[in-house]
């Protein structure tokens, strides 16, 4: 009978379809990586982190190209950490192109942004956190966007539906919080079933490029604290943090300036409901790029970006509220596409520094190596007695906001094989 | 704009002392040429990249292009194109949207898919290498008539073909070369070679375009060409099939949403 169904859908997808059908294309990722920690953790003594994933694409338009449906969901493995080992439907989606609009409906990742060392703006989808610590691994988002394109720019409208939860690192996982999250707690009475909306204007004059955009729902971003248990009627915290999801309103803008070999970038939000009164944060620096260095064929960048937030110390889980980012970019312009990225995030205040390297080179044409690093220097470990270190994470240091990370150095090797 | 290139060639002719009427020719020729290559509304083919390093290392790359022609007679506008990448795998659905003026430096935005993210880019940096390639992103995009000066040179045979062999000079101060040397044939008026100098005057590159076919009865286009830079013994050979031409594109199908819809 199950059998006899799936033929009958299979067969009116087929019969519906093809005889449109522009294009249908598929590919995929397999890849291996291994995540080695010079020390042990605060939380776990393992050091070595193998572990494998795999994503997968189908693509398929028909009426022309005017309607397109899109599939991509992954898989990820990992030997110690049963928190990393998930599942995620990135995207599955219809897109309907109309005269000068369209319609995208379904579960999918959008990103907003011009700056390189903190994605300040950026907040449609939740941030797969297990994955990459820099946020730029996203979760699929349900939603509804309407784009309007015009003369006079992009206009896109967006109902988002279904809040997810960020994830983190298990008890056995690194790097994560000093003790793992379990549970959300949400503001709205809807909890997860909070309908959020968004919009953005994004246009460009000349050299300049900008974007105004207005969101209002569930935060993103939680702030997480200990979780409390009741142990014969007294109220007691737990070795486990509760992420809480306030509701949100945050205007962002997003300008960017081409000058020559220089691109001038400016990110800021304007944030209210997020536990303390609305607040401002920037951040805005450039990316000076020398074409040809040296007289080789390589291309040099520098990125210069300073992170500021007006809570200044009071932004508990902002780590980067005065933060300098200097980094310089590599790129050899070869056959295999080598190039790198090293750099530092400096608080010159508190002289705590994360430091961040990324390169990459294929192989061959299928075959492609990662390898990340990240250390983390100035700041001070936290407690290991549990009492003090509940104490710590009740009211956080705000000259140590690094100290969980300072035993979480590492360095990545990814292997990846496209298909 | 054809009076601006001739007075602006005529500029330039009295500091390299040529005569004036060479000028006016070789503007003419190529003014002739560009005439013949347009009028084709738009246009799309498929290209194969093999990027030789001369020490036996090889490389690959697959793109699709489509080109939306400027409007007709209009001083600024130039053409719009959208190259997206099928292979290397790891930049599959990687596009490049460029907006050509006549006048003034490209717009160029980049769509990175694994990220979801459209970067306006600077095109100042024009003479470097395009994927890594021997072709410099100014001889792909950038090929209006009015981004360069000209001069005639003399007419020539090459590989028994009649030619007329001009010299052209780059505008843009940020152009990576001094002047190029161009053979056109008398005939269809098609480019079957360039000769790329450097800042230093010296020979950089070679380019060879050969296997010319007429599609449509109207547009002459070229099966391959080759790239061969001297200093480095690197060549770069494109190959193009699947030629399209009259596609009905327009510029929403040019649009920065559209770089996002591209597979």
């Amino acid at each position: 009978m199950g059998a006899r169904w799936f033929k009958l859908v299979a067969w009116i997808l087929a019969a519906s379809m093809t005889p449109l059908a522009t294009a249908t294309n598929f590919k995929a990722e397999v890849g291996f990586e291994v995540r080695a920690f010079p020390d042990q953790g605060a939380r776990t003594d393992e050091q070595l982190f193998p572990a494998a994933w795999t994503e997968l694409e189908w693509f398929t338009s028909w009426n022309g190209g005017d309607d397109a449906l899109t599939l991509v969901s992954g898989f990820w493995w990992d030997a110690e950490d049963d928190e990393r080992t998930h599942a995620d439907l990135r995207e599955l989606s219809w897109l309907h192109l109309g005269e000068g609009w369209e319609l995208r409906s379904g579960v999918r990742r959008v990103f907003w942004g011009v700056a390189e060392s903190q994605h300040l703006v950026d907040i449609i989808n939740q941030s797969d956190l297990v994955l990459a610590l820099d946020g730029e691994e996203k979760l699929g988002q349900p939603m509804v966007n309407l784009s309007v394109e015009r003369p006079y720019g992009i206009f896109d409208f967006f109902l988002l539906s279904g809040f997810r939860e960020r994830t983190f690192p298990g008890v056995d996982g690194r790097v994560g919080p000093p003790f793992p999250v379990d549970g959300a707690e949400y503001e709205s009475d809807r909890e997860e079933g909070h309908l959020s909306w968004a919009l953005r204007w994004t246009h460009y004059i000349g050299d300049w490029n900008f974007a105004v955009s207005h969101f209002s729902g569930t935060s993103r971003e939680p702030q997480l604290r200990p979780a409390i248990a009741l142990v014969g009627g007294v109220p007691t915290p737990t070795e486990s943090l509760v992420a809480h999801y306030p509701t949100i309103d945050q205007t962002g803008l997003e300008a960017q300036y081409l000058a020559g070999g220089w691109v001038w970038k400016l990110e800021a939000i304007s944030r209210s409901g997020f536990f303390t009164p609305r607040y401002a944060a920037a951040v805005f620096g450039f990316e000076f790029t020398q074409g040809g260095v040296l007289g080789t064929r390589s291309d040099l960048g520098w990125v210069v970006e300073y992170n500021w937030d007006e809570r200044g110390d009071s932004a508990q889980n902002q780590v980067f509220e005065q933060d300098v980012f200097v980094a310089a970019r590599w790129v050899a312009n070869d056959l295999r596409g080598t190039e790198g990225l090293l750099g530092v995030y400096l608080d010159p205040e508190t002289r705590e520094r994360v430091w961040w390297l990324e390169a990459s080179r294929r192989l061959n044409s299928d075959w492609k190596l990662v390898v990340e690093g990240r250390a983390f220097a100035g700041g001070h470990p936290l407690p290991t007695d549990f009492a003090r270190l509940v104490a710590a994470l009740s009211a956080p240091d705000v000259d140590n906001k690094t100290g969980y990370l300072q035993q979480d150095d590492f360095v990545r090797f990814q292997l990846i094989r496209y298909f | 704009m054809r009076r601006f290139g001739i007075i602006l060639g005529l500029m330039v002719g009295m500091a390299a002392a040529p005569t004036s009427a060479d000028e006016a020719r070789g503007y003419e020729i190529a003014a002739e040429a560009d005439r013949r290559a347009g009028g084709f509304e738009d246009s799309a083919a498929t290209l194969r990249m093999v990027l030789r390093d001369g020490r036996g290392g090889e490389s690959e790359r697959a793109l699709r292009i489509r080109i939306l022609e400027g409007p007709d007679g209009d001083i600024d506008l130039g053409n719009k194109s959208l190259i997206v990448f099928d292979s290397p795998a790891d930049q599959r659905g990687t596009a490049l949207l460029t907006y050509g003026y006549k006048s003034e430096p490209d717009d160029q935005w980049l769509y990175l898919p694994a990220l979801k993210r459209v970067k306006r880019i600077a095109a100042s940096n024009k003479s470097g290498p395009f994927v890594g390639s021997e072709f410099a992103y100014e001889d792909f995009a950038g090929q209006e008539l009015e981004k360069f000066t000209y001069r005639y040179l003399r007419d020539e045979q090459l590989d028994g073909i009649d030619c007329f062999v001009i010299e052209r000079i780059p505008v843009d101060s940020d152009s990576g070369y001094t002047r190029q040397v161009v053979w056109l044939d008398k005939e269809e008026y098609r480019i079957w070679k360039i000769e790329y100098y450097d800042r230093k005057e010296s020979l950089l590159k070679t380019l060879r375009v050969s296997d010319y076919r007429l599609y449509d009865e109207k547009h002459w286009r070229p099966g391959a060409s080759l790239m061969v830079n001297h200093q480095t013994a690197k060549s770069t050979l494109l190959n193009y099939t699947d030629y399209r031409f009259g596609n009905g594109f327009t510029d929403a199908d040019f649009s920065r949403n559209s770089l996002k819809r591209m597979r």
